[in-house]
């Protein structure tokens, strides 16, 4: 009985705490979270005063997105990137949303002129900025390119340029300073390179001169770049962020490589970085592997793995100037043999599969393997069936990527030569 | 209101059969969370309550002692009355856990230069606590308490606090 009793003792209290749960009320205390949130800006002096939407400008189309972002200078008069701090809303919601981070997307077209739609960004502090985008899918008519930074005059070779546009469309709208949906290319004389980013990167030894053409909608237009070395001082090198003379490396020690420019003062006062812009060597190839536009976090870099001990010297250059560096490589490279993956004889894929191929150097001291892959020398007996590329260069991921074709089937023989050591193996394609 | 009150008959019921009634006293060293910021006033926990087979239910009243600034504004807990359901482990060389659910109201006062913030606050729903005593030795009835407590969790407002004190049971 008293076993019930306790039973029911607690179903009653369950209830009432059940019930407990879903109730509660409280006093609006936005303002008081807002007022907080205010003294702490105050108190760090970084509230802002000013606020700016950076590249609102742009043409979209129904479903396509843009990210907008915002620069506000605070009380210290300083000047950050406040996307995240700000509340963004667009003037007609079913037209497009925006997120509180402040990327738009395009619901559908406006039936405005222009198809205008204006966007407000609002401070913590009520001070806001008001910009109109344009959505809608009528084209661009003409294109028009130019230099943002510098606005002006030659670029400074080595030195990264920014190039942008102001995109006419049909209907009279013009994104300014715009590289929305514009595909970027120079032409093939040239020694400069240029990302979908409208970043281009210049290192020839003399003065150049580059055309950039940008396409949009079949529509192009152009711009000659005169790329001038006269500003470039120096280059250094940089390793772990320290500025070096002399590497040592461990057989099998791989690091990144970065490397950076001084100018004349009228151009920078501080070092430059230049990393795309650098074409780097080794004197002896063989003791160093060396993996150029690597992929990271801070852009692109280059990359050296130690293979053999020796003393040899890196070469970084861009424009007329260069630095070298001595590479000092210790330890042993006792090679005993190479390996591709697991060391099966042949490996089977179906049509249009990919296989990755690491070769493996295993060594009778330390390091007892290292993944060479992307030093090695790689072959196949049938570029019919197989398409065939390195993935991960300067890592320890690197691998040869093997793709068979399409509706092609059959075996190809993949080879691989490192340091006179060959190894092979089959790809079954069914 | 209504639910202090369904508190207060089920505490009745219990104390029809309650066997156990006991007291005590924490200090509270609070922490109120808003636009992740932090103020830390003090206060005193004044409890009681019945317990009947490792279940209680207790009254708590809680005084400000200290206040506390975010910046230049002032955070006060004025004052919380709660009541809630005790859910008591069995006591193994002295110590036992506990377990806490119910339902809390609490008002703060805040001070500051903005004309237009209001300066009392009331936050009233569910709250709970977890904790641990320790009997004191050489002291009959009594325990040594330190707990984790949770007055009140809302959309732009957490108020919590961590007590230290003691219980004695009659």
């Amino acid at each position: 009985m008293k076993k019930i009793s306790n039973v029911t003792k607690l179903s009653t209290v369950a209830l009432i705490v059940t019930s407990i749960l879903g109730c509660g009320s409280e006093t609006d205390s936005s303002k008081l979270a807002k007022e907080v949130e205010l003294e702490k800006l105050r108190e760090n002096g970084t509230i802002i005063e000013t606020v700016s939407i950076e590249n609102s400008q742009v043409r979209l189309k129904a479903g396509e997105t843009h990210q907008l972002i915002a620069t506000g200078i605070d009380s210290n008069g300083d000047s950050r990137d406040i996307t995240d701090e700000l509340t963004w809303q667009t003037s007609d919601e079913t037209i497009a949303k925006i997120s509180s981070s402040g990327l738009l997307t395009a619901l559908k077209n406006a039936d405005s002129s222009q198809g205008l739609l204006t966007i407000t960004a609002t401070t913590i502090n009520d001070i806001f900025d008001e910009e109109e985008i344009s959505i809608s899918d009528v084209a661009a008519s003409s294109i028009s390119l130019k230099q943002i930074a510098p606005a002006s005059g030659s670029i400074n070779t080595c030195m990264p340029a920014r190039i942008s546009a102001d995109i006419t469309y049909a209907d009279g709208y013009i994104a300014q300073n715009s590289i929305r949906g514009v595909n970027f290319s120079i032409d093939e004389d040239s020694t400069a390179r240029i990302n979908n980013q409208g970043i281009i990167y210049t290192s020839a030894a003399n003065i150049e001169n580059t055309t950039v053409t940008g396409t949009i909608n079949n529509v192009s237009g152009e711009l000659v770049v005169t790329a001038d070395p006269v500003n470039l001082e120096s280059l250094n090198l940089i390793v772990a962020e320290e500025t070096v003379d002399e590497i040592t490396l461990n057989v099998g020690e791989q690091i990144q490589l970065a490397a950076q420019a001084t100018y004349d003062e009228s151009v920078s006062e501080q070092a430059v970085n230049i990393n795309p812009s650098v074409n780097w060597s080794v004197i002896n190839a063989g003791l160093v592997g060396l993996s150029e536009n690597v992929s990271t976090d801070e852009g692109d870099n280059a990359a050296i793995l130690a293979l053999k001990p020796g003393v040899t010297q890196l070469i970084g250059s861009c424009g007329p100037k260069q630095k070298i560096a001595t590479l000092v490589i210790e330890g042993n490279d006792d090679l005993n043999s190479i390996q591709i993956n697991e060391g099966n004889s042949e490996y089977t894929i179906s049509s249009s599969e990919s296989l990755d191929l690491q070769l493996t150097a295993n060594y009778n001291s330390s390091p007892q393997s290292l993944n060479v892959t992307e030093f090695a020398t790689w072959s196949t007996n049938d570029s019919n069936l197989i398409t065939a590329k390195l993935i991960n260069p300067g890592t320890q991921q690197a691998a040869f990527r093997v793709t068979s074709k399409a509706n092609n089937l059959g075996t190809a023989v993949i080879t691989v030569t490192y340091d006179s050591l060959v190894s092979s193996t089959l790809i079954n394609i069914e | 209101m209504k639910h202090l009150f369904s508190l207060l008959i089920l505490t009745a019921s219990f104390s029809a059969q309650a066997d156990t009634p006991y007291f005590g006293v924490d200090y509270m060293l609070s922490d109120i969370e808003i636009s992740s910021e932090s103020a830390k006033p003090t206060a005193t926990f004044l409890r009681a309550g019945v317990s009947n087979k490792n279940m209680a239910f207790e009254a708590q009243y809680l005084v400000s002692s200290n206040d506390d600034d975010i910046y230049n504004i002032n955070f006060d807990i004025d004052k919380s009355v709660g009541l809630y359901f005790v859910m008591q482990s069995n006591i193994v060389n002295g110590f036992g856990l506990d377990v806490s659910l119910g339902y809390a109201k609490t008002q703060m006062k805040v001070t500051s230069t903005s004309q237009e913030l209001p300066s009392d606050y009331d936050y009233d729903g569910f709250a709970w606590g977890v904790a641990i005593h320790q009997e004191v030795p050489y002291i009959k009835n009594t325990h040594v308490r330190l707990a984790y407590q949770s007055l009140f969790e809302g959309d732009d407002v957490d108020i919590s606090g961590v007590t230290l004190g003691f219980t004695y049971q009659f």
